[in-house]
């Protein structure tokens, strides 16, 4: 087992964790643990100066400032738990079928390395938490790990994939995530809690119940 | 070309700039209106100073797409009177709408529409086509909802917003399916692709999602509600030219196909009756007065497809003179339209604009306050209702005229040509009655309401009423210009010239002139015979009445109800009678709603409405099941396209 397939298991570990977690805090510190391990596979490819970039544009963002700025907005807003729709046991369960599909997927494409499977299983593991929790955090901490996915599955294609790409995905979801997080902070002052499944009475539906 | 260019760019940058400048109104107003007239002039001198075959090709990344512009005479027919009405309602805009926080993202709108028009009449490209159609669209929905705050705006705007999307998505088919057999988007490989599809597909296809846009009567229904809603200066552009994109479009579109076979001619000429009785007669029963000039509008697009059908008709059974004659009219009278339209809604514009009110059952007697606007409205409705020495009259004589010939040569054309004959004149008459009502209950007699004018009549709203009643009224006498312009497009369409269309026309334009002699030779002699003696001027013979009132007056609605009534358009009314000898309260209410939205559209759509309510519980405002729905229908892809 050599080196990158060693932080492709990372990877997947970090999903099952975040599916698992039943504390906002631990969910976060999984997302930034992928972080980590995302950036170092930068090195997969080639190295070039542009390779160093992202891995360390990659790992700043992911690793540290994502899971700093989100610690301090759970704090403030003194959340720590996501709300799950359906239980840790079944999110568990879903985890594993996810998983199953992902290796199915992989084999399909045709490049069935562990890294293929985990990126399918990562973007899968970032919509499930999006869908499956209440709590706005884990949306943006989803989106997060979905995108993660996404930069992933770029690292998994045997061909060369553009840096160039890559740096604009991660400017992309810096925006994005940075949006969300100003968003929650504003929604639980406004509030009192961060809970999507409360604020669908903010749509302008008139019989949406 | 560059300079049709420069035009374009001309129109964007001040759209932009009027934008940047919305803090400043009168900037942005300057900016907006002056590149817009800036673009008029170069446009027009594009027009005039246009090459052997001048083109545009330049590569876009859209896919399939290419900037592929040129300009053709049959463009120029729609492209001449869009940069002169444009440029006049820019002018008529600045005071219209008045200097204040929307003066910028107006100007904005409207140059940008009149730039996706421009682009309309010359693109040469599927893609760049529907690119500026759909900018076309969205700027004048935007423009129809200019006075947001009010509900009625709002579902104004709606309805056209629906009404335009649900032709694009035809126009759409039309493009695909041409596309799915030639491969390619170009324009000049349609050809090809319709030789290989059912005529009547294209033709179907086209009428519908052109004629949404242009108005035909049952496709009609946007027209009454957002002419009235919009800006007068935008109701003028969009009725005086952009509803003419939509007959551009079908003649765009069959000019591609073979020789169209007669039932098509037959087609649009029924189209034409029903579009411009229906229309007239709506327009006779409303009492708000842009919104009978927007039933006008759709009684003129009538008259149009009447000239094209008597046109694709003529062609059909191989006279080419009774083809050439009747593209020609329709061609003359989209211009005319244009002028006179835009006079008309600028008029109306006036008088809501002095006023406040459009009801024009509570207005009268303006013609004392407002002597320019009365005066270019009447030329307007002598224009409209085809009177020389206008030049209404040039273009509806073209199509009798054709439609003589087709009845003198008999077979399938002669049946074509008598029901040409008897729907024009109907449409005529009517119109003329119509438009006596309006011109006759705004500017004559005593207001019926308390009237409150205000704003007198600002020169910038006044000059380009002026300048288009004469420019209407030139038309009618020297027609032989607008006939050069449509001379070429028309043969392009019926493939053999007639005759010499501007020397034949030339004598018509004398009538006007006799006309006009001898108007002034009988004023002449009344001035004469009243030299010399006294003259007072003192109230008409008041029917016996000791107190006369203006409410005693005929009304809009009066006036129009023998019409109304004997032709059964479905006028609702509520009357509570006066009773006993001394009667204290009673009224009279009426109000005319549109047969085809009553009858077609509220029907049709509430039924969709009410199959389509069990798709609700998908639709229940939980953002978590939304993203799921997202997630599953990727992975559902994904699976299906791996599998």
């Amino acid at each position: 087992m050599n080196y990158f397939e060693l932080l492709a298991v990372i990877v997947i570990l970090c999903d099952v964790a975040l599916c698992a977690a039943s504390r906002l805090r631990a969910m976060i510190r999984a997302a930034a643990v992928q972080g980590a391990a995302l950036g170092l596979l930068a090195f997969i490819k080639p190295v070039t100066w542009e390779i160093v970039l992202l891995s360390a544009a990659t790992i700043a963002i992911k690793a540290v400032l994502f899971p700093w700025l989100l610690n301090i907005a759970r704090e403030k807003s003194k959340a720590d738990e996501p709300a799950p729709y359906v239980g840790y046991n079944f999110s568990f369960a879903i985890c594993a079928a996810m998983f199953g599909v992902s290796v199915w997927l992989s084999h399909r494409l045709d490049v069935a390395t562990t890294l293929m499977a985990g990126a399918f299983f990562t973007v899968l593991a970032g919509f499930f938490v999006i869908v499956s929790r209440k709590s706005a955090f884990s949306q943006a901490i989803g989106y997060l790990v979905l995108e993660g996915g996404v930069y992933a599955f770029g690292m998994a294609m045997p061909n060369e994939a553009p840096a160039l790409v890559e740096l604009g995905l991660l400017l992309d979801v810096f925006m994005a995530v940075f949006i969300m997080g100003i968003m929650v902070y504003h929604i639980s002052r406004e509030f009192e809690h961060a809970d999507m499944a409360k604020i669908a009475f903010l749509s302008d539906l008139e019989d949406y119940d | 070309m560059a300079l049709f260019a420069t035009a374009l760019l001309a129109l964007t940058i001040s759209a932009a700039l009027s934008l940047v400048f919305s803090k400043k109104p009168a900037w942005s107003a300057f900016a907006g209106a002056g590149g817009n007239v800036l673009a008029a002039a170069l446009g027009l001198a594009a027009l005039a100073f246009a090459g052997a075959k001048p083109h545009l090709n330049l590569p876009w990344a859209v896919p399939g797409g290419q900037l592929h512009i040129a300009l053709d005479p049959l463009s120029a027919v729609f492209l001449a009177p869009m940069f002169v009405l444009c440029a006049c309602g820019a002018l008529y805009g600045v005071s219209y709408g008045g200097l204040n926080r929307r003066t910028g993202t107006g100007f904005l709108l409207y140059n940008l529409l009149t730039a996706s028009m421009a682009v309309v009449f010359t693109a040469r490209n599927a893609m760049l086509f529907l690119a500026a159609w759909e900018i076309m669209a969205l700027c004048s929905f935007l423009l129809v909802v200019t006075d947001y705050e009010n509900p009625e705006t709002r579902n104004a705007g709606w309805v056209y917003l629906v009404a335009t999307h649900i032709g694009t998505a035809f126009i759409i088919a039309l493009f695909a399916l041409a596309w799915h057999k030639c491969g390619s988007t170009e324009f000049a490989d349609f050809p090809k692709a319709f030789a290989a599809l059912p005529f009547a597909a294209v033709a179907l296809l086209s009428v519908t999602g052109f004629g949404a846009k242009a108005g035909f009567f049952p496709f009609h229904v946007w027209l009454p509600k957002a002419h009235p809603a919009a800006p007068s200066h935008v109701s003028a552009v969009m009725s005086g030219i952009m509803i003419k994109t939509g007959i551009y479009g079908i003649i765009r579109m069959i000019s591609f196909c073979p020789p169209p076979p007669f039932w098509f001619g037959g087609l649009l000429a029924s189209i034409g009756i029903i579009s411009g009785v229906g229309g007239v007669l709506f327009a006779l029963a409303q009492r708000d007065i842009k919104r009978s000039l927007a039933y006008s509008s759709v009684e003129n697009i009538g008259i149009i497809a009447l000239g094209l059908g008597m046109g694709w008709m003529g062609a059909a059974s191989g006279r080419t003179d009774i083809a050439f004659i009747g593209f020609a009219g329709a061609l003359l009278h989209v211009i005319n339209h244009a002028f006179f339209k835009g006079l008309l809604f600028f008029g109306a514009g006036a008088v809501y604009h002095a006023t406040g009110i459009r009801d024009m059952d509570r207005l009268g007697g303006l013609r004392r306050f407002m002597p320019v606007t009365a005066l270019t409205f009447l030329a307007g409705s002598a224009a409209i209702a085809a009177l020389p020495p206008f030049n209404g009259f040039i273009s509806e004589f073209l199509i009798y005229s054709g439609a003589f010939k087709a009845v003198i040569a008999g077979r399938g054309a002669g049946f074509g040509g008598l029901a040409v004959i008897l729907g024009l004149s109907l449409t005529g008459g009517l119109a003329a009655a119509c438009f006596t009502r309006v011109f006759g209950i705004i500017f004559l007699g005593e207001p019926r309401a308390k009237l409150a004018v205000e704003h007198g009549e600002p020169p910038l709203m006044v000059g380009p009423m002026v300048a288009l009643s004469a420019l209407c009224l030139f038309m009618g006498l020297a027609p032989q210009f607008a006939a050069r312009l449509v001379t070429e497009p028309a043969l392009m369409l019926s493939g053999a010239p007639y005759a010499d269309l501007p020397s034949r026309l030339q004598p018509v334009g004398l009538l006007g002139c006799a006309v006009v002699l001898l108007s002034l030779a009988l004023w002449f002699f009344r001035k004469r015979l009243l030299a010399g003696r006294a003259v007072a001027s003192a109230p008409t013979w008041g029917c016996g009445y000791s107190a006369p009132a203006a409410s005693m007056q005929y009304t809009a609605s009066s006036f129009a109800q023998p019409l109304v009534d004997f032709f059964g358009i479905g006028t609702a009314k509520k009357i509570e009678e006066p009773h006993g000898l001394f009667p204290s309260h009673a009224m009279f209410r009426s109000e005319t709603p549109d047969i085809a939205k009553s009858r077609f559209y509220r029907p049709l759509f509430e039924n969709i409405e009410q199959r389509m309510s069990s798709l609700r519980v998908i639709q229940h405002g939980n953002i978590h099941a939304y993203i799921l729905y997202i997630a599953a229908a990727l992975v559902a892809l994904l699976v299906w396209t791996l599998k």
